[in-house]
């Protein structure tokens, strides 16, 4: 019985699932802590194979489930679940994440695991309602929703900073969504409707100085989230200073969210204001692309070195997005898979070496490698996937991103694709320079700072952890249709509008 | 006998209109004698407070089978905003009167008056959210105001209450006047032939020329009177002031029930006696909004006592619901102002029900007090988590859908402005609110030991904790469900 | 606004008649000052201590309660005047009136307000 529900209702119990699991974890008593970790652990995996063995067999038809919800204020609003192109690998992404992140940082917690557990949990319901909703202000409630759990992850178990980090992390966020929250209302009121369509509509009959704006509106919002420079400054404090775990579905799935936002509202509501706004967008993007790289290269926490390497990547991502052409926007959304991957995997294994080390300075470490083989060997493919090296994730995506914003329709693409390459150049500056700085050469042997003593490789869990994201690494890079191929029609469908072969329809849409 | 034929008809005809109010003030005045007085002085005091709370459950009932209806000469009308507003007032005043139980006893302060004019400044809000009259407007301000004047400087023996009294008592005579002044300059405008709100606005659409200087002058006065009744800035000052100084239940009271009263009668004047003459008081009760907005915020921002945070930050909410007094819609505006206050409340009481029960602990006044409090008293500090996110107003908590439907209102009104002003200073009072959880979970306890909580308190505690939990989960259909009450 | 020249006259001959009247006196009169004259006289007893002194707030508290009950049956003048107009009704109105005031005077009289001690 309950097998048919999940057939039928497939969506909401992945959506769902989490938050009830997380609840139940809450009333477990604190002296339960690792029940409750196993428990959490058990039930993500659960969710995670649900998804993939229904998603795999999903062939032809999708899953859809739309009901209406709610009148609020006179606006009908949907409870309007899909799952598509689009996001169709970014739900399996989130769902595989979880599980591999509760157990990836199993023994980081000390105070209080099973709280932790449980909010992550909600977490992954904020992150896949706000995936899979198609109405916006259910997407807006799951949005809002994801804000919550990773302020009081950061604030209860971050680093010593907590408080700042969290607080900047919520108001940043809050100040944007908030705004958009104005532009939304307004469109709502216009088109009484919160469907994207409807919406879309409503937008063409606006004058473009009010389209202008409310793009803006829409596009802050995101661009916060992504985030965007000069809306970057959030990111490395909320990195550096959260626990582990929020580090790597920060990363892995949160920042991706302000992307699948582009892409899914703020671009096909707005196509008249996207095409005015693409140059700016672009140029912002390959700022981010090199001045993350830059940063990042001065760093001497590896876990900022880190972050700052994530405003770079998702620089990448906004490019090839800005380009407006089929392979660009292809590009970017197998890059954000390929981040969510090799960062999360990046604040995984940074995770492992401060829970052994209690540090992350790069200057307190030195010759890993001889010590600690294993992980080192990790490290070392998580960095090349960074990187971008080919028949690794990352080279795909940024080599679309490149050719797609090269042969983009737009006078600058060509400039910036040459600026932006620097910025894969610069990814491997930074990079190796802290592996080598790190994992070889000699020990740090200072008594106080020192890591000599480091001996304590990676063991089956954490290995089992690493594992199956090594897999994807290879599989991504070797063969990204995989991955690529469902977002095809979607992504295409998407760009029609701004494709030079449709020069009347852009005039139209243009004007 | 037809003339005193006719008054009789009248009276029993217009009776049953007023049933809530008359019942409040015939027990109330029992109460005071020969009950509380002479029969009953042996009875300890204390008592009163759970006789109050009954008879205030009692009100509630009859003001739900009081029926619609307009009488006393066009003085006071029953409609939706008469009932939304006067349940507002109610539950305000049972909430305070629980909170004011552990306090008064831990102060030795318990009084028959006490409760009593609770009682008396409920029925002057209730007369006044229904009033449709320049005259019983005016009248049942001031039975509402002289009321808690005393209420705030109840503590005689501390100077701090003394300072809140006499500051309350003057301020407000003073804004009286201004309003006193402001009505009789729009009703000599406006003919010198009616103060009856639906007739004025007639007569002042039909008014001269040369009175327009006149009318603008009154309803500039108007405002400012009710400006000083609800603490929007400019008219503000004696609001930290006075929160600060009056014991913590009255203040829970000062912030929730004469604002919402007040603003209900707000948005009756100026919906239908100066709707005609928008044009006179939109900027300037804009520039209070925004002003409100703005400044109550940024205020709040530096503050260590957390009552004055309290007092800031409802300088701030006001500012919110302004807007809705801006509506060209009346009864949308009255809408989404009566949500805003129901939420309002129950957060607000829910928060000095915790501050009172620290205060019976020797803190709470200060937001260092605060410390660690998840520590101390999980579940409290829980409490207080979802008092603080739902003010906050951070989606989905239930303070998020109020804000919803009132900026929804004002941007379909066409206030984009201010609208984003709004959202902006919201985001600024996340800040403040966040600041008391982080003080609450990431800062550690001085020392001291979990101790169980007085019952009333807790009762309210976790009532109001409840209901917004459950308004946070089924908010929207909550919201419209209930917002039907205001309409007519 | 002709008519309400007399009573701006009227105010004018207020204003002016004290200021007169004291200055033409002060013109008038012989002035020699002494300590005798400028001490405060009442009926030749020796004054004792400054006029400006502090009350017993009981002493307010009569004066306030006789400042209610004082004003508050000036509201019998109308009914009396109306009396037979309004009949039973009236009655009724004014017994609810009294009963209103009769409260008041039963509290202040149990909370001891008319007890000097």
């Amino acid at each position: 019985m309950i097998s048919t529900w999940i057939n039928t209702h497939l969506l909401t119990f992945l959506v769902f699932a989490p938050l009830v699991l997380g609840l139940i974890l809450l009333c477990l008593p604190q002296k339960q802590a690792p029940m409750a970790k196993l428990l959490g652990f058990l039930g993500s995996l659960g969710v995670f194979v649900i998804s993939l063995v229904h998603f795999l067999r999903m062939g032809g038809h999708s899953y859809v489930e739309n009901l209406p919800w709610m009148t609020l204020v006179n606006i009908p609003v949907d409870y309007h679940l899909a799952l598509d192109g689009l996001n169709f690998w970014l739900v399996l992404l989130t769902t595989f994440l979880t599980p591999l992140t509760l157990l990836g940082t199993w023994a980081s917690l000390k105070e209080r695991s099973g709280l932790a557990t449980a909010l992550f949990l909600m977490l992954e319901t904020g992150m896949l309602g706000a995936l899979l909703a198609q109405d916006l202000f259910l997407f807006y409630l799951f949005w809002e929703a994801m804000l919550l759990p990773m302020y009081f992850l950061i604030a209860l178990w971050g680093g010593e900073e907590r408080r700042y980090a969290s607080l900047k992390f919520m108001l940043y966020t809050l100040a944007g969504s908030l705004l958009w929250l104005v532009a939304l209302l307004y469109l709502a009121g216009k088109s009484g409707s919160f469907a994207p369509a409807l919406m879309a509509q409503t937008a063409l009959t606006l004058s473009t100085g009010i389209q202008g704006i409310l793009f803006l509106a829409f596009a802050l919002a995101f661009a916060i989230k992504v985030p965007l420079f000069p809306f970057h400054t959030w990111l490395p404090d909320a990195h550096t200073e959260a626990p582990t775990m929020g580090s790597v579905i920060l990363a892995g799935v949160l920042l991706k969210l302000g992307t699948y936002g582009f892409l899914r509202f703020a671009l096909p509501i707005f196509p008249g204001a996207t095409l005015h706004y693409a140059k700016p967008m672009a140029i912002l993007a390959v700022i981010a692309i090199i001045y993350g790289a830059l940063v990042a290269m001065a760093q001497k926490d590896i876990k900022k070195l880190v972050a700052y390497s994530s405003v770079s990547h998702m620089g990448f991502v906004m490019l090839g997005m800005a380009s407006l052409t089929i392979i660009g926007t292809q590009g970017a959304m197998l890059q954000m898979l390929n981040h969510g991957v090799s960062t999360g995997a990046l604040f995984l294994l940074v995770g492992m070496l401060y829970d052994r080390a209690h540090t992350r300075m790069i200057s307190d470490f030195g010759g890993i490698a001889t010590r600690m083989p294993v992980f080192t060997f990790f490290f070392m493919v998580v960095t090349l996937s960074s990187i971008g090296l080919p028949l690794t994730n990352g080279f795909v995506g940024e080599f679309w991103i490149l050719n797609g914003t090269y042969t983009s329709a737009f006078g600058w693409g060509r400039a910036l694709a040459c600026i932006a390459a620097l910025g894969v150049l610069l990814g491997a500056v930074y990079m190796l320079w802290m592996v080598k700085r790190a994992f070889w050469g000699a020990a740090n042997t200072d008594e106080h700072s020192g890591t000599a003593h480091l001996t304590q490789d990676l063991n089956g869990r954490e290995i089992a952890v690493m594992v199956p994201i090594v897999v994807l690494i290879f599989w991504m890079g070797l063969h990204p249709q995989t991955f690529t191929a469902i977002s095809e029609r979607p992504v295409a469908e998407l760009m029609a509008p701004f494709q030079p072969d449709a020069p009347a329809k852009m005039a139209e849409v243009a004007r | 006998m037809p003339f005193a034929e006719s008054l009789w008809g009248n009276l029993v005809q217009d009776l049953p209109l007023l049933v809530p109010v008359l019942f409040l003030w015939i027990v109330g005045t029992l109460m005071l004698w020969p009950l509380g007085s002479w029969l009953l002085k042996s009875m300890p005091k204390r008592q009163w407070s759970g006789i109050t709370f009954v008879v205030l459950l009692v009100t509630l009932v009859l003001v739900f089978r009081t029926p619609a209806g307009q009488g006393f000469s066009g003085m006071f009308q029953v409609d939706g905003l008469t009932t939304g507003f006067q349940i507002l007032a109610i539950v305000a005043a049972a909430i305070t009167v629980i909170l004011s139980q552990p306090q008064l006893n831990a102060l030795k302060e318990q009084s028959v008056e006490y409760y009593a004019l609770i009682l008396f400044s409920t029925s002057g809000m209730m007369l006044l959210v229904g009033a449709t009259d320049l005259v019983s407007l005016y009248m049942a301000l001031e039975l509402m105001a002289l009321c808690i004047y005393i209420l705030v400087g109840y503590l005689r023996e501390q100077d701090r209450g003394i300072e809140a009294g006499i500051k309350y008592f003057l301020l407000g005579a003073f804004s009286s006047g201004l309003l006193v002044y402001g009505m009789s300059l729009i009703f000599a405008a406006a003919g010198g032939k009616t103060t009856n709100l639906a007739a004025l606005n007639q007569a002042l659409a039909l008014a001269p020329r040369n009175a327009e200087l006149m009318i603008f002058t009154g309803v500039i006065l108007v405002l400012a009177g009710f400006g000083f009744k609800v603490a929007a800035v400019p008219f503000h000052m004696w609001s930290p002031d006075v929160y600060d100084g009056a014991p913590t239940p009255i203040t829970a009271f000062l912030s929730t029930a004469p604002k919402a009263a007040a603003l209900g009668a707000f948005v009756r004047l100026f919906g239908t006696a100066f709707n005609g003459v928008h044009g006179d008081w939109a900027a300037p009760l804009s520039f209070m909004a925004a002003a409100s907005m703005i400044l109550g915020n940024i205020a709040a921002l530096r503050q260590q006592s957390m009552k004055r945070l309290l007092a800031y930050s409802s300088i701030a909410h006001v500012g919110y619901m302004l807007l809705a007094v801006l509506s060209h819609d009346a009864q949308a505006g009255a809408q989404a102002i009566w949500l805003y206050m129901l939420t309002y409340l129950l957060m607000q009481g829910g928060v000095f029900a915790v501050i009172i029960y620290l205060q019976g602990k020797g803190e709470g006044e200060r937001i260092e007090d605060f410390r660690g409090l998840s520590k101390r008293r999980p579940m409290l500090a829980f409490a207080m988590l979802v008092f603080m996110l739902s003010l906050g107003g951070i989606p989905p908590m239930l303070g998020f859908f109020a804000k919803f439907y009132l900026f929804k209102l004002a941007i379909e009104q066409g206030f984009v402005t201010l609208t984003v002003l709004a959202f902006l200073t919201s985001a600024i009072s996340a800040y403040y609110y966040l600041n008391v959880v982080a003080t609450m979970y990431f800062k550690e306890a001085p020392e001291g030991e979990a101790q169980p909580m007085g019952s009333g308190l807790s009762i309210v505690v976790f009532a109001t904790c409840l209901l917004v939990l459950v308004g946070t989960c089924l908010g929207p259909w909550l919201m419209d469900w209930t917002a039907r009450i205001v309409l007519v | 606004m002709p008519s309400y020249a007399p009573i701006l006259l009227l105010i004018l001959v207020a204003i002016a008649l004290p200021v007169v009247i004291w200055n033409t006196s002060r013109l008038l009169r012989p002035s020699w000052p002494s300590a005798a004259k400028a001490s405060t006289y009442e009926c030749g007893i020796v004054t004792v201590s400054e006029a400006r002194e502090k009350f017993t707030v009981r002493y307010y508290l009569v004066a306030v309660m006789f400042l209610v009950f004082d004003v508050e049956t000036v509201f019998l003048m109308p009914w009396a005047i109306q009396m037979k107009e309004l009949a039973v009704f009236g009655l009724v109105e004014i017994g609810i009136f009294l009963f209103l005031l009769l409260f008041g005077y039963g509290y202040i009289w149990s909370k001891g307000a008319l007890t000097w001690e």
